[in-house]
């Protein structure tokens, strides 16, 4: 039995408070910080890579970009999945997506149960026999 | 044309007039014959034995006296008495007498009488003589044509009554023209002035073409005058040149090998070189930037067709420029003219514009999402504790404000933008408004592990002023003081008030460059600082601060260190300005 742990990334503290306790509730195990560089240094912190990174699109400091290539940059996580949550009216570019290999895009506003079902299908259900 | 139809109108009213009178005349003539051919037969009966009598006693004057007394009676036009020979004895008309006396013997009748105006009359033992009497009828026809004279006066008159009347319409337009001729020969009006309405028919066409076709030749006349004033040599190139240079676009003529042969002082100016001195050299070796070059060099081949535009920056940084050429290739001699335009503030506000745009969604949709996310969990789990349900209500109350004020905001901006932007006055306690102020803070400086400080007077004036507005400017200014303040910083709200409100608002947050800091209050503007741009903002906030304080009569300033923090000053006179007194 493996618990899987999602990193939610945004500096609307609102969005991580609401995300995180929805995934808790599923089982999840949940890791928040406020913008990308918190992200890298809890990531650097963990004995293992998330399961899958929730990341919000412009942040402070080191926006979901720049964490996004960061990411794929370091062999511990250059497989690890992330989903980029993007208030930005437009999609993000082939050439931003193909650079930080980011699969996964919601755009703002999005709906919970839609990122739910993502989340579910990324890294499949919280628990499940190893 | 106008004598041709009061011609013929004539003529239609005098034939009608002449048949009228015929058959009228025709009518009464045969009446008065009858009826005097009667009064004849009796008027000779009448004066018969009267003539027998006087001719009896050879009396020339009592014949005379009777035939004037039955002319009388039977109102005849005339009465005459004549022997065989035709010897007048009596007559009405005196003069008429040819007899001197009557002779003892008559003469025989040499004229048979008709016994309708001749008749013989017998006088007795001496022979016949004739009465000739002319009857009312002769009389009758010429009454008749008195009548006949009246009523060719009176349709003659009701004739020229028309005629007039018809004429005065016709007239009008030529009234018109010479009025219209007047203004325009004072020099009121255009020739185009005098042009009539359709309406008038025939003479408004055949008048407007000639008007038309004499403005044509007024327009020709003028250009050619200008020609030829135009034509003057020196005097021509001297102000064409000076018209020329002092345009603010750049305007260059190159000879087929792209060699200038001609450029203005801004053209000079935006090829760093000086008019004289770039005569004669070559046009691309003032074109840094390769890509416009390369286009550039197309124009001088492309043999008169087409038209290039090229955009290039110039110089470094901030001191650098965005120019436009646009080029095209001369007709014929070869060559080509350039236009170049300093396009840079327009690129300049462009982005602004764009990034506005994409900030202004950014800042909608985050509220958005949190409305959102909440409401879909109060909805999902509708048997929540009270205290989640009310803290997710908050949270939803705390977005939709968010919401709010960044429409708000929007549109006081467009107001601004469009010059509508209105106050609404009132008294605003301010105490009141500062307690509002810090509940609504207080959560976000709490996110940021902020300080936020209030320092008030124990006693605040009421003031007067657009409430709605100075919350907007004030929450501006501290919610950017809270956003660009590190976690853990202090903000710090100080209020005075002694001759004016003076709200100092300090923060230790990330400062504010220098060159920076004359142009935050501008519309769409956001420091250059990279820390700046990893933070959402419009770039609207301050300037909307400084033009609702200026509303009020104050102003919003800055003074800042970087890297230590920056503190701006919201000033507003207590008393309200003469400009707000409405």
């Amino acid at each position: 039995m493996s618990t899987k742990t999602l990193l939610i990334v945004d500096d609307e503290a609102c969005i991580t408070f609401m995300l995180a306790s929805r995934f808790r509730e599923l089982g999840y195990e949940v890791i928040t910080a406020g913008n990308g560089e918190e992200a890298m240094a809890i990531v650097r912190s963990l004995p293992q890579a998330p399961t899958a990174v929730i990341s919000d699109f412009q942040m402070p400091r080191k926006d979901g970009l720049q964490l996004a290539r960061e990411l794929r940059s370091d062999p511990r996580t250059e497989a690890t999945p992330v989903i980029m949550l993007t208030a930005r009216g437009h999609r993000l570019s082939p050439r931003e997506l193909q650079e930080t290999g980011i699969q996964h895009v919601m755009p703002k506003p999005f709906s919970a149960r839609e990122l739910q079902s993502m989340i579910l299908d990324v890294c499949g259900p919280a628990r499940e026999a190893a | 044309m106008v004598s041709g139809v009061l011609v013929m109108n004539t003529a239609i009213v005098a034939c009608a007039m002449a048949a009228l009178w015929i058959v009228v005349g025709g009518v009464r003539h045969e009446e008065a014959v009858r009826a005097g051919d009667r009064a004849a037969a009796v008027v000779a009966e009448m004066v018969r034995s009267d003539l027998e009598k006087s001719f009896a006693e050879q009396d020339l004057a009592a014949a005379r006296l009777a035939i004037a007394k039955a002319a009388h009676a039977g109102a005849l036009a005339g009465c005459r008495v004549s022997l065989g020979d035709g010897a007048v004895v009596a007559d009405l008309d005196a003069s008429a007498v040819t007899a001197k006396s009557i002779p003892a013997e008559l003469p025989p009748l040499t004229i048979e009488p008709d016994s309708r105006h001749t008749f013989a009359v017998d006088i007795a033992g001496k022979g016949k003589v004739l009465l000739t009497v002319e009857p009312a009828g002769a009389i009758a026809r010429s009454e008749w044509l008195e009548y006949g004279f009246g009523g060719v006066c009176l349709g003659a008159i009701i004739l020229l009554g028309v005629v007039s009347v018809r004429a005065q319409k016709r007239a009008m337009p030529v009234t018109m023209v010479q009025s219209a001729l007047n203004s325009v020969h004072a020099g009121e009006k255009e020739l185009a002035a005098l042009e009539l309405a359709d309406s008038f028919g025939g003479i408004a066409t055949a008048w407007n073409g000639m008007v038309r076709e004499l403005a044509t030749h007024r327009a020709r006349a003028r250009f050619e005058s200008v020609l030829t004033r135009r034509a003057q040599p020196g005097e021509r190139d001297e102000a064409m040149g000076k018209m020329v240079d002092s345009l603010w676009h750049g305007i260059v003529a190159v000879d087929e090998e792209m060699r200038i042969r001609y450029c203005n002082g801004a053209a000079a100016v935006f090829l760093s070189g000086t008019r004289d001195g770039l005569l004669g050299t070559p046009l691309l070796e003032r074109i840094g930037d390769p890509q416009a070059r390369e286009k550039l060099e197309k124009l001088a081949n492309s043999k008169g067709r087409g038209k290039i535009v090229v955009e290039m920056r110039t110089g470094e940084g901030d001191g650098g420029a965005v120019l436009r050429i646009s080029g095209r290739p001369g007709s014929g001699g070869g060559g080509a003219m350039l236009l170049i335009e300093d396009v840079t503030q327009q690129r300049v506000a462009d982005r602004s514009r764009n990034a506005f745009v994409e900030q202004a969604t950014h800042e909608l949709r985050t509220p958005l999402t949190n409305v959102r996310l909440y409401v879909e969990a109060l909805v999902e789990k509708p048997d929540a504790d009270v205290g989640t349900r009310s803290q997710h209500l908050n949270i939803i109350n705390q977005e939709v404000r968010r919401l709010e004020r960044i429409v708000g905001d929007m549109l006081s901006v467009s107001e601004i933008e469009a010059g509508t932007l209105k106050l609404a006055i009132h008294d605003i306690r301010l105490p009141a408004l500062f307690s509002d102020m810090e509940a609504e803070f207080a959560g976000p400086a709490r996110a940021k592990n902020i300080t936020l400080r209030f320092d008030l007077p124990p006693k605040l004036p009421t003031i007067v002023g657009d409430r709605d507005k100075l919350v907007l400017a004030l929450t501006n200014v501290v919610g950017n003081a809270i956003k660009y303040t590190p976690e853990g910083g202090t903000v710090k709200v100080a209020v005075r008030a002694d001759d004016s409100l003076v709200i100092d608002v300090a923060d230790s947050g990330i400062g504010i460059a220098a060159e920076d800091a004359d142009r935050i209050f501008e519309r769409f503007y956001r420091a250059k600082d990279p820390r700046v741009e990893k933070i959402v903002g419009t770039g609207l906030g301050l300037a909307l601060a400084r033009e609702v304080m200026r509303l009020h009569g104050g102003d919003v300033t800055v003074q800042s260190v970087p890297d230590r923090g920056s503190t701006f000053s919201i000033r507003m006179p207590l008393k309200a300005p003469l400009s707000m007194a409405a």
